[in-house]
Order: C-alpha cells, then sequence, then structure tokens
C-alpha cells in the first residue's frame, strides 16, 4: 500500500500539471476537490448532508464491502487482507469517505455471484465491487454506479488449444464450464450453437480444475477473470484472446441509496482524472494487461 | 401472481429437471441396494475377515459428508485418475453412501428377529436356505420396510447435494430459473413443492408395501 501511494502521488502531480491546475498537486492525498472545483463539491471527503448514506456511512466509521476473494488480480483474499484491483476501487471510495487512511475502514466480506443482490437487499453489505456486470434485471434490484472497468468475455482453453478454439462460434460441440448466476453464463448458453454440454458451477477456480483436468475443453467468463486464472496457472491454461461481448463492471449500492451512487459516480470521475484509478490498474491487474482508457461513468 | 407464471413459463424445464432428479434417485438407489445386501451379508456372515471388511465399509460412508464426499471422489478422484463421468460419479458415489444406511437397517432386521425363531427352526428339521428363507427373512424384510421407505426419501434429497459438482438436476434448476427470472424465492418454492409431491408421493408406496407385508404380526 505505501508504494501504491507514492506511485498515485506521481501522477496524481503529472495529472494536475497537464490540467494545468492551479492548486499544489505533489502534496498528493485527494485533491480531486482543489483541481476539480466545478461539479466535483459533492464528493469532496469529510462533508455529507445530514441524513445522506454517505454520512451514516462515515458516522458508522465503516464501509461494508462485497468483494470476490477468488479472483486473482481483482479480489483475492491474502493473509495480508483483500488484494486486486475490485479492493483498490473500495478503499479509493473509502478514503474519499474519510480522506486519508480512509482505507482502514473499509470492511470486506465475500460475495459469490449469486448472493450479490441477496447481500445489498438485506444490508449485509453497502457495496459490491465484485466483478459485477451492469444490466437491465439487476437494475431492477440493485443501483449501480460506474461502470469503472469495461470487460468483456472471452475464452480459456487448456495449454497449446488443442481443440483449435478461435472464438465463440468453435464452441459448438465443446464442454464449456461457466459460473452459476453469471451473465457469461446466460452468453454462452445463447450465442453458442448446439454445445455438448454447458456445466455451470459455483466458482472460477472450479471451472479452472474441470479444465485442468480434461473433463470441459472450454472455460468462458470475462477476460479479466480468465488472465487472472492463467496468471496462477500459466503452465495448464492460455487464453483465446477473442473478446465477444462488452461487460461493463459496476459498483452495486443499495437500490434506494441514490445519493450513495450519484456521489460514487463523481468520485470515480475524480479518481479517473486525478490517476489514481489508472495507478490502482497498474498496481493490481496491470502486472497482465495494461491499463485502458476510464470508461464513461453512466447516469441512469 | 408471480409464483405460477414461473412454473409455468418453465414448465418443461421443471419437468426435465424432476425426471433427472428421480433418475439419479432410483438409480443410486437401486446400487445401493445392492450393495447394502451384500455388506450387510458380509457384516453377518460368520466369517471375521468379511465382518472387519463390511464395518469398514459402513464407517467410512457413515462418517462423512455427503459433499465431503462429493468432491472427494470427482475433484480429488479426477487427479487421481476417477473414470467415471459427472452422471455416473454421482449414481456410483450415493449409491455407495446410501448402501452403507440400507446394509445397517438389513442387518437390524436381521438381529430384530429373536435368535429362538432360528434356533426353533433348525430343531423341526429345517436346513439353512429353509432356516432363513422361510423364517429369518420373512420376519425381518418387515421390519426393514419402514427404515428402507426413510432411505429412499433421504436418497432422493441427497442428489441435490451434487449439483456442487455441476449436475443439473432441480435444486441447480432452482437456482438458474431463480437467477434467470431475479426470483429467487419463487423458483425455491416451486420446487420446493415439487419435491414435496415426490417424496410425499413414494412415500405413500412404500406404506402399500408396508401394509402388504404387514400380515402375522
Amino acid at each position: 500500500m505505501r508504494t501504491f501511494t507514492k506511485h498515485r502521488r506521481l501522477i496524481a502531480a503529472a495529472a494536475s500539471l497537464a490540467l494545468l491546475a492551479t492548486a499544489c498537486g505533489d502534496d498528493g492525498g485527494d485533491d480531486g476537490a482543489e483541481d476539480g472545483g466545478d461539479a466535483e463539491a459533492t464528493a469532496e471527503e469529510g462533508e455529507f448532508e445530514e441524513g445522506s448514506t454517505m454520512a451514516a456511512i462515515q458516522e458508522a466509521d465503516v464501509l461494508r464491502v462485497g468483494v470476490k476473494y477468488d479472483q486473482p488480480l481483482f479480489g483475492v483474499q491474502t493473509p495480508g487482507g483483500v488484494e486486486g484491483f475490485d479492493a483498490e476501487i473500495a478503499r479509493l471510495i473509502a478514503e474519499g469517505i474519510w480522506g486519508e487512511g480512509g482505507a482502514d475502514n473499509v470492511e470486506f466480506q465475500e460475495a459469490v455471484s449469486a448472493n450479490r443482490e441477496p447481500f445489498l437487499q438485506q444490508d449485509t453489505v453497502d457495496i459490491v465491487v465484485a466483478t459485477y456486470t451492469i444490466n437491465d434485471e439487476r437494475k431492477e434490484l440493485v443501483g449501480f454506479a460506474g461502470p469503472y472497468y469495461e470487460a468483456g468475455q472471452d475464452i480459456m482453453v487448456a495449454k497449446g488449444n488443442p481443440e483449435g478454439i478461435g472464438g465463440v462460434e468453435d464452441l459448438t460441440g465443446k464442454t464449456i464450464c461457466s459460473v452459476e448466476g453469471s451473465t457469461s453464463l446466460d452468453n454462452i448458453n445463447e450465442m453458442v450453437e448446439d454445445p455438448e454440454e454447458v456445466i455451470a458451477l459455483d466458482t472460477y477456480s472450479a471451472c479452472a480444475e474441470e479444465l485442468a483436468q480434461g473433463r470441459v475443453q472450454a472455460v468462458s467468463t470475462d477476460n479479466v477473470i480468465l488472465i487472472g486464472l492463467i496468471d496462477e496457472r500459466p503452465d495448464d491454461f492460455e487464453l483465446v484472446d477473442n473478446p465477444f461481448t462488452e461487460e461493463p463492471y459496476g459498483i452495486g449500492v443499495q437500490l434506494e441509496a441514490e445519493d450513495f451512487r450519484d456521489w460514487i459516480n463523481d468520485r470515480l470521475e475524480q479518481l479517473y482524472e486525478s490517476g489514481e484509478w489508472e495507478a490502482a490498474w497498474d498496481a493490481t491487474a496491470g502486472v497482465v494487461v495494461p491499463a485502458p482508457e476510464p470508461p464513461a461513468v453512466d447516469r441512469y | 401472481m408471480a409464483l405460477f407464471e414461473l412454473a409455468s413459463d418453465n414448465a418443461d424445464l421443471l419437468v426435465a429437471l424432476t425426471l433427472e432428479t428421480l433418475r439419479l434417485a432410483v438409480l443410486s438407489y437401486a446400487l445401493a441396494f445392492v450393495i447394502g445386501v451384500v455388506i450387510a451379508g458380509m457384516r453377518l456372515s460368520p466369517v471375521p475377515v468379511l465382518q472387519r471388511a463390511g464395518s469398514l465399509y459402513t464407517s467410512f460412508y457413515r462418517n462423512l459428508p455427503l459433499l465431503v464426499l462429493a468432491i472427494l471422489f470427482w475433484v480429488g478422484g479426477g487427479r487421481a485418475g476417477w473414470p467415471f463421468g459427472r452422471t455416473d460419479t454421482v449414481i456410483l458415489v450415493l449409491g455407495m453412501y446410501t448402501g452403507a444406511y440400507i446394509a445397517e437397517a438389513l442387518r437390524s432386521g436381521v438381529n430384530a428377529v429373536p435368535l429362538g425363531q432360528a434356533e426353533a427352526a433348525r430343531a423341526i428339521g429345517l436346513g439353512f436356505t429353509g432356516v432363513v428363507g422361510r423364517v429369518v427373512l420373512p420376519q425381518a424384510i418387515r421390519t426393514v420396510v419402514p427404515p428402507l421407505g426413510n432411505l429412499w426419501i433421504a436418497n432422493l434429497k441427497n442428489t441435490s447435494v451434487f449439483l456442487v459438482i455441476g449436475i443439473n438436476e432441480l435444486t441447480r434448476g432452482a437456482r438458474n430459473i431463480g437467477q434467470a427470472n431475479a426470483d429467487f424465492p419463487s423458483a425455491f418454492l416451486v420446487i420446493g413443492f415439487i419435491y414435496i409431491v415426490l417424496v410425499y408421493g413414494s412415500a405413500q408406496l412404500f406404506k402399500l408395501i408396508e401394509r402388504r407385508v404387514e400380515i402375522a404380526r
């Protein structure tokens, strides 16, 4: 975390220069309020309207976050805490609430794909940052800030690609594994003609094991997840690298917390501008994939 | 009402899932019965080695949670060259698991026949087959029907455990339907109802058998 902060400062400084900001950029911290100035006033740390969701969270001294625990580079539980891009985004949001050091107030809980909506609906967590694709059905149940990243569904095969799979159209007649309750599984069911079998399991790691044992010929989900799995077992798997969908990852909030949703959107824009978003990427998923352009937030 | 709509919209799928659950339950129970007879025979036999092997078998399968067995055989076994496919694994693992319980039910059924019955049968000049086939077993079967019915019910419900290895049966189906319609409570109410119908229906069948074999007691 320390090296990461240093890195962030550098980029923040560069960003301020480029913007010809009046503020003194190299003091790091949360400079958004200073060099943003205009509409970003709502994202200013520390001051929230009485009765707002942010004020309640600030008062409680804890931001409860649902993240994946088994997703390398995005959310993975380690002895030193939860690591990955999703976890960093959650910490940056917390810093927006409490300022420097706010990341310590984040309390992570494991959210598997199928329990993300219940977690928010039952007030088990305040936000879900768990490679959570924004879609219309889910918008009925929870609110989405972001997207903070545009992923795309891709295919992972055994090392050397013995089946010669070049894209989604080659999955006909193959056995494919994906995760229950995920958009990826729906896409496979819709887009693959006559697969031999579609296997739905609880976790991506379980799917990877199926592939390693030759029980399925392909594992399909968002590319970043696959890259994380390949990162762990580079001798067993490889990526087809021919994405066939666009998956906007959003930050799930409770449906009624519209003020919080707006505020997170402001905060995200602030993080894009300050370079903290990119620094978070470089420190995590950046090990495997270079940072893309941050996506425009969708204030639906 | 959302519940009926969800049930009728997914009627074909629900029928297919119900049949899959039933198929797994029937096949695994059939295997369990064969295993149960063999293991009970071993445990009741006068040969110490067989007795020992039989009790080892029952301890292994009764002392491990079914979920652990499922993952152990499918994932762990997979690395060690377990040759069976997904569905066969369910039938085998569930069959071996329930088989241990059936063996115990059969054994206690035989033990429930007073020793005096066998002695009396021998005293009137019956041979081994006569003693076992005409005196001991007919009485043992009567005491064993109710526990076998219970085990059938448990076995049927236990098929749901295998969703963890990717089997598409009723419980997994409910999770998929719940996901697709963003309505888990209705999906689970529907399959809950199906389970009740299956279990209640088959329990009636066992009651019928029970009444048939009741006679002399």
